[in-house]
Parts: C-alpha cells; sequence; structure tokens
C-alpha cells in the first residue's frame, strides 16, 4: 500500500535528514521525497509516498508519524492516505523520436497532456503533471520508443477542503 | 537585561538558570574556552577520567536526584566517547544535557583535526540535538535543550557548539518564559482526557484478576505517591520493570517484585493469569513481554503513558490513558475500586509460597565460596534505608534486581534498557555528587566494573562516600550462563584466564581495597565498610563461578515456561 506522508516543519537545518532518519530505521522506505517552502516563511513542507507491503504495516506507519511529531523541530505530520487528496507530480523525459516516429509521439503526448519543451532532430523532451498513476501509463504508452533519461519529482499532496493543513 | 555577553559566558549564565551545580566532563582544544569561561563560574566541574564516564556520572546524577545532568565534552574523539552513555540515558528517559564542543565553524567539514559529525551520529540517540549556528541563537538553543530534557518524557539533549563561537559576542537577553523559547513543535500534553481513566476504572471494577505493572515512568514523573495509595487501596497485585525497582517500597505485600526474563515466579504467573493487566508508564520491553502472543494469553490491556507513540507500540491495548502520569495516577488512585479478588490474591500468595526466589544456603565449611543470594542477605542489614544502590550490568544486576530491598523511590539506579556494562561505576559517582550524605553502594562484575574501571580515581579524587561490591567470578557470568545453557555449555570467549585483582587496582588509583573469598569474611568486610563515614572502598568477593540466575525465561519461550533453579 501507498502512503501520503506531509510532514510540516520549522525551517531549522537537520530537520530533513533527521525525518528521513527515523523512518529508515523503523525499516520504510520512501518511493519519493519532495521538500519546499509553503505560504509561511518559516514552515517547510515535506512531501513522502512511503510504500508498505506487510498486512501490520499501517499501524507500525502510525507509530512512526508519532514518532515523527514528537521531534521538536516538527510541527505537524499527517497520513492523507485515507483524506483522497488532491497528488501531483511532475516528469519530464527524454526521447528518442526519429522522424518516422515523432508524429506518433506528438499524438501520444496530446493524449496525456503532456507539453513537449524541446524538439531536437532526433530526440525530444517532453513534461507531465499528474498522480503517479497517470505519469505511470504514459511511461507505458512512450516505453517503445527509447527513453533516453526520465526524472520525476514526485508526489506532492493537498487536501479538497477549505482548510489550510497546519492548524497551529 | 540585555547585555553584550561572549558565547561563554551566555553558556554559564544558561547553567547558573538551570541550577546546575555541579558538571561532569573531559576538556580538550575545542572545549578550551568554555572551561575557560566556566573556571570564574561558581559550578563545580567534575573530571572523569574518560567521557563515557562524564556521561554516565550526569546519567546517575540525573536518576538520583531527579534533576538534569550536564556532562561536556570536546569535539571529535570526545563527543564520540559520550554516545554510549547518551544512549544509555535515552533507553531509559533520563533528562541529560550534553555539551559537546565542536571545531570552529570555518573548519567545519574540512575533515579537520578532532572533527566528527556529532548532530548526525547522535541523532537517533538523543530527544534532540542541535548545531547550533550562530552566537545569537546560542542561549535560546541552550535553554531549550533543559526544557526539552526534562519536560514530558525525559531524555537526553546534545548541544553540538563550535568554538568560535565561545569567543564571539552579542547582546544577550535571558529567555524566561515558554514563549521565548520559540518551540513551536514541541508540546507536552500532559493532561489527556479523565474519561479515558473512567474507563480502565470501569474494567477495573469488575476484573476478577487484576495487575498492577509499574515502569520507570512512575519514577520520572514524581508518581511514586499515587503509585503508592493505588497499591495500598486496591491491594491489587503489583509487578515492577526493572526500572520502577524502587518506585514502591520492596516489603509491600502486593508487590511481586520484577516481571519478564528473570523475573519471580508469582509476577510472571499473576501476569499470565491476568484478565486486566494496567500498564503505567511502561513500554512492554521485549525483556519483559517475550512472546508478545503468550503475555497477558488471558485478559486485556490497559495502558498509562506520557508519550503517544508508545501506546499501542510493542503490544495490543484495549484501554489507553494518554498524559503525565503525574495527573492521571491521583486521579486513577482516587478513583479506582476492585470488586473481590481474595481468590486472586490467594491464588498469587500460593504462587509466591510454592515458588520464592533461589535462597541462600546454610553456610558450612566446605561451601565456603560465596553463593548470590548470601551476597543479598548480607547487603539487605547493612544498607541503609537512604542509601543509593548502583548496578552495572549482567547477572549481579539481575540478582539486585530480584534480592535488594529498596524503600525510597530513587534509589536503584541501573541501565535498562540499553544493558550498558560499565555503567556502574561513573553512575555511582554522579548519584553521590548529587545526593551528599548519602551513602551510594555499587554492586558490580568482574566483567563491568573493569569497563569504565578508570573513574576509581575519579571516585578517590572526590573522597566520595561509595561502597564498591564486585561479584567476581572470573569471567563473563550472564554470558556464560547463555552459554551453559543455550549453546551445549560451550563457553567460548568469556573466561578471564587472568584473575585481576581488583582491590589492588582500587589501590593503585587512591581507593581502598580487600579481596575475600568467603561468605565469613565478605560479612566481616561489608560491616566494615558500613562503618566509613567518608570515602570510598571496594570489596572484591570471589563468588561460585557457576551460579545462574533463576527463574529464567528462555529466548523464544513465555514469561510462564520458566526456567528454575
Amino acid at each position: 500500500m501507498r502512503h501520503a506522508i506531509v510532514a510540516l516543519v520549522e525551517n531549522k537545518p537537520g530537520v530533513l535528514s533527521k525525518l528521513c532518519g527515523l523512518i529508515a530505521r523503523k525499516g520504510f522506505n520512501i518511493i519519493n521525497l519532495s521538500v519546499a517552502d509553503t505560504e509561511r516563511p518559516s514552515v517547510t513542507r515535506i512531501s513522502m509516498a512511503v510504500e508498505t507491503t506487510e498486512p501490520t504495516a499501517p499501524a507500525e506507519l502510525a507509530q512512526v508519524v508519532h514518532q515523527l511529531e514528537k521531534q521538536p523541530y516538527v510541527l505537524q505530520v499527517f497520513n492523507l492516505t485515507q483524506a483522497d487528496p488532491i497528488a501531483r507530480e511532475t516528469a519530464l523525459f527524454k526521447i528518442a523520436a526519429a522522424p518516422v516516429v515523432r508524429g506518433e509521439v506528438f499524438h501520444t503526448c496530446e493524449n496525456f497532456r503532456a507539453r513537449v519543451l524541446e524538439a531536437g532532430p532526433d530526440s525530444m523532451v517532453v513534461e507531465i503533471t499528474g498522480d503517479h498513476q497517470k505519469i505511470d501509463a504514459f511511461i507505458s504508452a512512450i516505453e517503445k520508443y527509447h527513453i533516453i533519461e526520465s526524472i520525476r519529482t514526485g508526489e506532492v499532496f493537498m487536501t479538497k477542503d477549505n482548510h489550510p493543513l497546519l492548524s497551529k | 537585561m540585555t547585555m553584550e555577553k561572549t558565547g561563554g559566558e551566555i553558556v554559564v549564565e544558561v547553567l547558573k538558570s538551570e541550577g546546575v551545580t555541579h558538571i561532569f566532563g573531559y576538556p580538550g582544544g575545542a572545549a578550551l574556552p568554555l572551561y575557560d569561561a566556566l573556571s570564574t563560574s561558581d559550578i563545580t566541574h567534575i573530571l572523569t577520567r574518560h567521557e563515557q564516564g562524564a556521561a554516565h556520572a550526569a546519567d546517575g546524577y540525573a536518576r538520583a536526584t531527579g534533576k538534569v545532568g550536564v556532562c561536556i565534552s570536546t569535539s571529535g574523539p570526545g563527543a564520540t566517547n559520550l554516545v554510549t552513555g547518551i544512549a544509555t540515558a535515552n533507553m531509559d528517559s533520563i533528562p541529560m544535557v550534553c555539551i559537546t564542543c565542536q571545531v570552529a565553524a570555518s573548519l567545519l567539514g574540512k575533515d579537520s583535526f578532532q572533527e566528527a559529525d556529532v548532530v548526525g551520529i547522535t541523532a537517533p540517540i538523543t530527544k534532540f540535538n542541535h548545531m547550533v549556528q550562530s552566537v545569537e541563537e546560542l542561549g535560546t538553543v541552550l535553554k531549550q535543550a533543559f526544557h526539552i530534557a526534562r519536560s514530558g518524557r525525559p531524555g537526553p539533549v546534545v548541544v553540538d557548539i563550535p568554538k568560535d563561537l565561545f569567543g564571539a559576542t552579542c547582546d544577550f537577553t535571558l529567555p524566561e518564559t515558554e514563549e521565548d523559547l520559540h518551540l513551536n513543535g514541541y508540546h507536552v500534553q500532559a493532561e489527556g482526557n479523565t474519561q479515558d481513566i473512567d474507563a480502565v476504572v470501569a474494567a477495573l471494577a469488575t476484573a476478577k484478576r487484576p495487575v498492577l505493572f509499574m515502569g520507570g515512568g512512575v519514577i520520572a514523573a514524581g508518581a511514586e505517591k499515587a503509585m503508592l495509595q493505588v497499591a495500598t487501596k486496591t491491594n491489587i497485585p503489583v509487578v515492577t520493570s526493572l526500572m520502577a525497582i524502587s518506585a514502591l517500597p520492596t516489603d509491600l505485600p502486593n508487590y511481586l517484585g520484577m516481571v519478564g526474563m528473570h523475573g519471580t515466579y508469582a509476577a510472571n504467573m499473576a501476569v499470565t493469569e491476568a484478565d486486566l493487566l494496567i500498564g503505567l508508564g511502561v513500554r512492554f520491553d521485549d525483556r519483559v513481554t517475550s512472546v508478545i502472543s503468550k503475555f497477558v494469553p488471558h485478559g486485556k490491556i490497559a495502558h498509562f503513558d506520557i508519550d503517544p507513540s508508545e501506546l499501542g507500540k510493542n503490544v495490543p491495548t484495549e484501554w489507553t490513558v494518554q498524559g503525565d502520569l503525574a495527573w492521571s495516577l491521583p486521579i486513577f488512585a482516587e478513583k479506582a475500586q476492585v470488586g473481590n479478588i481474595t481468590p486472586w490474591q490467594e491464588q498469587i500468595k500460593n504462587w509466591q509460597e510454592t515458588h520464592p526466589l533461589p535462597q541462600a544456603p546454610e553456610p558450612t565449611e566446605e561451601e565456603a565460596l560465596i553463593s548470590p543470594p548470601a551476597v543479598f542477605e548480607l547487603l539487605n542489614k547493612i544498607m541503609p534505608k537512604d542509601s543509593i544502590l548502583v548496578t552495572d550490568v549482567g547477572q549481579h544486576q539481575m540478582w539486585a534486581a530480584q534480592y535488594a530491598e529498596r524503600m525510597l523511590p530513587r534509589t536503584f539506579l541501573t541501565s535498562g534498557g540499553l544493558g550498558t556494562m560499565g555503567y556502574g561505576l561513573p553512575a555511582a559517582v554522579g548519584a553521590a555528587i548529587g545526593c551528599p550524605g548519602k551513602e551510594v553502594w555499587l554492586i558490580s562484575g568482574d566483567g563491568s566494573i573493569m569497563m569504565n574501571c578508570q573513574e576509581l580515581a575519579t571516585l578517590a579524587e572526590q573522597q566520595l562516600p561509595v561502597k564498591i561490591l564486585v561479584l567476581n567470578n572470573r569471567g563473563l557470568g550472564m554470558v556464560r550462563q547463555w552459554q551453559r545453557m543455550f549453546f551445549g555449555k560451550r563457553c567460548f570467549g568469556s573466561k578471564h584466564e587472568i584473575d585481576t585483582n581488583f582491590a589492588t587496582l582500587a589501590k593503585a588509583m587512591g581507593v581502598e581495597g580487600q579481596r575475600v573469598d568467603n561468605i565469613h569474611d565478605l560479612n566481616i568486610a561489608l560491616q566494615a565498610a558500613a562503618k566509613i563515614a567518608k570515602g570510598p572502598m571496594l570489596i572484591d568477593a570471589r563468588i561460585l563461578e557457576e551460579a545462574n540466575v533463576y527463574p529464567m525465561v528462555a529466548p523464544g519461550a513465555a514469561i510462564y515456561e520458566m526456567i528454575e533453579c
């Protein structure tokens, strides 16, 4: 199962490494991680997707969330998985697109609302935004062309209600 | 009042504002500017002979007094030598502030002389740690350190200070209030929901076989009075973790002693047959529970703890009460009522009578070598009621936990969670510094005492009233017990082929020492030791080499499957 974890932390040196260290020590694998500023200057938002396989893992992950919240520079931690948040990540692909297949690639990009950022004589760079399933699907669609390089930012999450996540 | 101060002066001012009178430390290059600032203060510095000793001494000071223990080291090896002591305090939730000096900021990250990533190294073994970034934040970070160390579930905090900050200056105002600390992410929820307590009270009223299980949290919260009130008012059988020994007088009629791997038969059976186990400031450590599925197999568990991350961590719980025991336990004591538990009490009495702890054999000429239960028979007679008993780690520690009579809180100090051999001697130094006028007894083994024996010199220098009894079985007793019991008697790598004379070693460091090898001489030596009012002494007592700690729960067995003598 994939979990959407969001930690709001004070913008202080070393906080990120402490959080990641704690999660790693508890035996969880962080699939992706994104760290960035928020609407509050002193607050940093850490978004991560954590994969669990064991049936007991969600309870253990709840433990980890408690452990993270104990850290003095951590303001609040949420497991948003059940809240069905909006999830988005951006990915860039450098695709080997020879002139003969270029039309096909363009067509696929259009279907996925991916944007072509660069088009060279035999390669192109494409940008796509969506949840991780959409990006997985896009990869499946373009796999038959040679993907020279790809990069994903990792998902960030936002709830659909009208409140800020950080209550304090 | 705002005044221009150097970093060194700020450290001293914060320490004074926190009521620190004694610090344990070991200087070195990066620490020299701080030592210079301390030299003109009225804070007493205890020079240990190893940084590990300083950390354990600060820990022992904290356990004996309930105050925050403070230790100081230089950068690099000084700081890394503290690590075992910090981890020990972390596992047992002991409030400590460790000031590690760091190389100058301009040298950071360059593999400079005596540079180590102390914040990285100590992150997993501290409640909080931080490298100070500027002289402006120094005072606030240090005040945060004390607040975090002592509040909520206590623990060690490391403050890493680059050397150049001690000489840097800034306008300094001492943070006075919690708000001044700007700890936006740190909240202690001391008071939980009283309805949660009511739920446990209701469960208790109908329980037929209730058991109270107290842990170190009772002592950390200073809730011993409420604990005694619950125990005496309800007469529910009480079992203890290693960490809570001395929280209740050990002669309380419904006190069954320690539960777990070396728990008493009655304690382990009571937990096994209980229909309601109420855990108070415990963390259900594996040395207590053994096989989780066979722990409280016939009952439900209620768990009181201040740390939300402990609730449901190790055992499934039916009821949880989050909050400080200083809040919850008095309310619980007030409301708690029990139904008819007489048959249960009779059952427990029967277990106690039919399965007592192994007793000392009648001394005969032939059996001159000392048996462990006999040692504690003697010790219990001569240790004053308010004396502090410190142990090291191993067989002697378990015998002490089983046999020692303790009447007052904070009079049994031992490394529980981490099980740190070498803890005892420096912790005894700290306890003696923290509690002047009290006698401190250290029970150690020939393995453990060697691990920090350099602190005998500290003891001699400080002339502390610490009486050391080394139970010398010429090897690593607990390791050998396991090898005899579970590894086909292959006692490999666990024998001391050289018979170290610890009495002579003590004398070399300025501590009176004596060696005894039979119970008669031990008795005389202990009587003499009891009469020494001032200064340390050491008795090296040769005990039976193959004595085992019983009962014992084998690894992988349930706690009711005890190996008995």
